[in-house]
């Protein structure tokens, strides 16, 4: 890719990720922690936030986007500005998480991948937030939820406003 | 067992056969030697293994499960069985496993007849599958740009495309995505794949999920004649195979050559074909009558050559000069060479079409000074206005193995290259500055201690502790401003450090053209100055092969005031091109893919060229038009076969033999004077003229023969210029907007990239694009002119095609 990003990083998101290439012996591992800055800064990791952070690490742009593909917790698309993930792995499951999946559904009007038309939130279901034993589980922005059950929706979604 | 320290070797027993192998061999490898066959997917000799497809399994005695045998090291005593009833059990499940959710499209895919997967399921495979739910479904295929289709649902993530980026390329093109079961190969978003060597993935992916847009659908591989040849782009020769079926090229593969390019190729080789096979190419001679090109007979237009160059000998020898060399072959040139040097006896002839007059290319043989695989073994690789990629590509994949063990890439150009990643040293100047620039790095090289200038200490410090350097001086910097500044620098760098300078000049088979007499002889002019000649009426006869000057030329008002001012101008043409139009006589000439006979490469490496297919009509090759013309000014040139013109060079040339290398003439120590460093000729005035405008080089072009190559063509994109943000901003130049870039000699209209490849203060404007004249913008003696930008307001903003 060739030219600056149409929409560069900001000069703190740049300041911040050359500050994290310092903690490290490969500027590779501080990959993850520049994703992150960049998705802060953005709301999710665009074309061009995916091209700034290959600039400032002097890595590849394909490399960074294979990496950012990998993890669940980057985002590729939009997101609302509260991300609901609902873990939907074997314990999750025992324990009833497809009704609190159902229930976030009816209550937000979205199927799991969508947005709410207010851009509030965004519904995903994830494989395995690493919580079974206090299963159902699940992450709200970076808030862990216990044994969620339909009953606790109304209330949980009024603390994200 | 006996183990001499010295010579230490293990010995392991394979299917009951006592195997001895270097330590560090792996067990797949060590089989392979003894002829004992294992299947493989992932694992290439090319790249370090990886095992990721586990195709390869055996059993190895005291060790509980099945080994991949391509990571395993072979040890001393080890007893592995490639066919015990456990292995064949394991090759069957992973076969079976890797074929769930593979389409099975054996007969619509371009693999099928050369397909791994295909050929290892038929002789490994369970026979029958268990899967019966429903498979990966994605869409397909895949475009990932004009030459590389994707079909993700036949992948069997074996990673080889991946790591050919990563480890031969060092282009990263294509990345896995995802993970787990919805696991990709692909781009970022799809997006068209940047690289310039994707064809060599396409050959290495051992199913069909990786195939050639322009290949797609044309042949099944039985039905191809592969026809062995050597590319003849970019001038350094890759040995080729070109698979012929119908009478026509429909693919170009790589042949091994473990001297020149290994067992890879550039996409201008893999994609550069098309044009041989062109409906445009010249089939009967043309001669102008009442002003008109009209066809003729070879007679007729052969008594008229012959005539006119009769008379012209008769009047002075000197009155006939030739042009051209870079695509005529080795046989070609010592026939051309013989036809004016001895029966017309003239001495102007010049192969160097594109060279400007006074520039360092005129003084100096072109060619590299060591064989590839010697580069390949240096440790630090200086290169001056050289952009490897786009100029040379294989030589590049040789320098980057060597960057991987830990040589220092310095770059030293008036662009940023691809490669920079890799670089440990990179400077960007404007094309006025290079001169400068690299005797800066000479001076303080020289001075030792005394502390380089700041930005150089880098580049200081890695030749100074290199010791197998080599210095690459590219046609940007010798025909630049100061190129003769910029060698003998590059000269002082070279013999500081005990270096090897190159000089990396020369497309085709101009080096071929250098060694056998198309240069000028004793007296005679070189090509700019056969043009001034031309120009000012001292010629008769201007005869051109292998080369097409109208385009080549680097002042396009050159070009044309030798046009007028020569009574008659001869072309060998396969396409009607700018120079064939201005012609009074066209011959039409066969292509190098149509010709049997030798090359010469970079190296000076004498390379073989096999006719793969007829030419068109009756169309001829160079040396047979030649010889004709011989006869008819009573000189009888008797070559029976091919084998007796083989000898006719070796006699001219002692040392050339096929294959080798016989290197071309040093580096004079004392370089004549030039254009002087920093000139740069006054532009129209005005607005912007702060910026200068110089010419580069790009690997796709679309010039007479690579725009008639539909992936090349398409892969060049359309023509345009590189433009810094800094100036576009001041000039509200907006990204992929058109422009109109002006000189005080002319104007073109184009597409801006803004980018900083490109220094600020600085239009780059890539040749070779013939719908625009990069040389109408510029007038010798300069190489670099002032110029303006225009935003063309109205025009397609961002629009890039
Ligand atoms: S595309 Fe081909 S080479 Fe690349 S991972 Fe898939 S099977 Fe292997
Ligand atoms: S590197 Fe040069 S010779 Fe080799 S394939 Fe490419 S253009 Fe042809
Ligand atoms: S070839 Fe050995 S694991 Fe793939």
């Amino acid at each position: 890719m060739s030219g600056p990003p149409a929409r560069p990083l900001g000069a703190e998101a740049r300041a911040e990720i050359a500050r994290l290439v310092g903690l490290y012996e490969h500027r590779q591992s501080a990959l993850l922690p520049a994703l992150f800055v960049a998705q802060r800064e953005h709301g999710y990791l665009s074309p061009e936030a995916l091209a700034g952070v290959a600039e400032a690490l002097d890595l590849p742009v394909s490399e960074v986007a294979s990496v950012a593909s990998f993890y669940r917790l980057f985002y590729l698309k939009p997101v609302g500005r509260h991300v609901i993930q609902v873990c939907t792995n074997l314990a999750c499951m025992l324990n009833g998480c497809a009704a609190v999946v159902r229930r976030f559904g009816e209550r937000l009007g979205v199927a799991s991948g969508e947005t709410t038309a207010d851009g509030r939130f965004t519904l995903r279901t994830v494989e395995c937030l690493a919580a079974c034993e206090e299963a159902p589980a699940v992450l709200v922005d970076e808030d862990r939820w216990a044994r969620v059950t339909p009953g606790d929706i109304d209330r949980l979604l009024e603390r994200y406003p | 067992m006996a183990t001499d320290p010295a010579v230490r070797t293990v010995t392991l027993t394979i299917d009951g056969r006592a195997v001895t192998v270097p330590p560090g061999t792996t067990v797949y490898q060590a089989a392979r030697a003894a002829g004992i066959e294992i299947p493989i997917f992932c694992y290439h000799d090319r790249m370090p293994p990886l095992g990721a497809c586990r195709m390869c399994l055996v059993k190895v005695d005291r060790m509980g499960k099945l080994q991949t045998s391509c990571t395993l090291p072979a040890a001393d005593g080890m007893v592995v069985s490639t066919t015990d009833p456990e292995v064949v059990a394991g090759q069957e499940a992973i076969l079976e496993f890797l074929l769930i959710n593979h389409p099975l499209d054996c007969p619509i895919c371009d693999k099928g007849g050369e397909c791994p997967l295909q050929d290892q399921t038929f002789r490994w495979g369970p026979g029958r599958s268990r899967f019966v739910e429903a498979k990966r479904d994605f869409a397909k295929p895949v475009s990932l740009g004009p030459v590389l289709t994707l079909d993700r649902e036949r992948c069997i993530l074996c990673w080889r495309c991946v790591r050919f980026g990563e480890i031969i390329a060092g282009d990263d093109a294509l990345k896995g995505f995802e993970r787990g079961f919805t696991s990709e190969i692909n781009t970022p978003f799809t997006l068209p794949v940047e690289s310039k060597f994707i064809g060599n993935t396409i050959a290495i992916c051992p199913v069909g999920a990786l195939t050639s847009r322009t290949y797609r659908f044309r042949a099944r591989p039985w039905d191809n004649e592969p026809v062995p040849s050597t590319c003849t782009h970019c001038g350094l020769g890759c040995a080729v195979w070109f698979d012929v079926r119908g009478g026509e090229i429909v693919r170009t593969r790589a042949r091994e050559a473990p001297a020149v390019n290994d067992i890879w190729l550039c996409d201008l080789g893999f994609f550069g074909h098309d044009y041989v096979a062109s409906g445009e190419r010249l089939t009967a001679p043309l001669v102008r009558r009442d002003g008109r090109l009209t066809q003729a007979s070879w007679e007729e237009a052969l008594d008229l050559v012959a005539s006119r160059l009769r008379a012209a000998r008769d009047r002075a020898p000197g009155r006939v000069a030739f042009l051209g060399g870079r695509r005529l072959s080795n046989e070609d040139a010592l026939v051309a060479a013989r036809l004016f040097g001895e029966v017309i006896g003239t001495p102007h002839r010049d192969h160097r079409v594109d060279a400007p007059p006074g520039g360092a290319s005129l003084e100096v043989a072109w060619g590299l000074r060591a064989p590839l695989e010697e580069i390949a073994r240096g440790d630090v690789f200086l290169l001056v206005g050289c952009d490897v990629t786009e100029e040379y590509p294989i030589l590049w994949l040789r320098m980057k193995a060597a960057v991987d063990r830990g040589a220092a890439l310095l770059l030293l150009h008036a662009r940023r290259l691809e490669v920079r990643r890799h670089a440990r040293w990179e400077r960007l100047v404007r094309a006025d500055r290079l001169a400068a620039e690299t005797g800066a790095l000479a001076d303080a090289l020289e001075r030792g201690a005394a502390g380089p200038p700041p930005g150089l200490e880098a580049a200081v410090a890695a030749i100074a502790a290199g010791r197998r350097v080599h210095v690459v001086v590219g046609r940007f910097a010798l025909d630049g401003p100061g190129g003769s500044a910029v060698l003998a620098a590059a000269v002082r760098i070279a013999e500081h450090s005990g270096g090897v300078l190159h000089v990396a000049r020369g497309k085709g088979n101009d080096i071929g053209a250098q060694r056998f007499g198309l240069l000028p002889g004793a007296g005679g002019w070189p090509a700019p100055e056969i043009l001034r000649r031309a120009a000012a009426g001292d010629l008769d006869v201007l005869y051109v092969a292998g080369s097409d000057p109208a385009t080549a030329v680097t002042d396009r008002s050159a070009w044309d005031a030798a046009r007028r001012g020569v009574g008659f101008l001869v072309v060998h043409e396969a396409f009607l091109s700018a120079t064939a139009e201005a012609a009074d006589v066209v011959l039409p000439s066969l292509v190098l893919p149509e010709k049997d006979g030798t090359v010469t490469n970079l190296e000076g490496r004498t390379l073989p060229l096999r006719a793969a297919v007829r030419g068109p009509g009756a169309a001829r090759g160079d040396r047979e038009i030649f010889s004709l013309i011989a006869a008819r000014l009573g000189a009888l040139f008797t070559y029976g076969t091919g084998d007796e013109l083989f000898e006719a060079l070796r006699a001219a040339t002692p040392g050339v033999e096929a294959g080798a290398i016989l290197p071309v003439a040093p580096v004079p120590a004392r370089l004549a004077g030039d254009v002087p460093a920093g000139a740069v000729a006054a532009g129209a005035g005005g607005g912007s003229a702060e910026l200068i405008l110089a010419t580069i080089d790009h690997l796709f072009t679309q010039g007479a023969t690579t725009g008639r190559c539909r992936g090349i063509t398409a892969l060049a994109g359309a023509p345009h210029c590189l433009i810094h943000p800094d100036d576009a901003a001041r000039l509200g130049v907006e990204p992929g907007a058109l422009v109109e870039l002006a000189t005080g000699h002319g104007a073109v209209v184009l597409q801006a990239r803004v980018t900083d490849v490109t220094a600020p203060g600085q239009v780059l404007l890539p040749r070779g694009f013939d719908a625009v004249s990069a040389y109408a913008l510029v007038r010798w003696p300069h190489a670099v002119v002032a110029v303006t930008v225009r935003p063309l307001v109205a025009a397609a903003a961002g629009g890039a095609p």
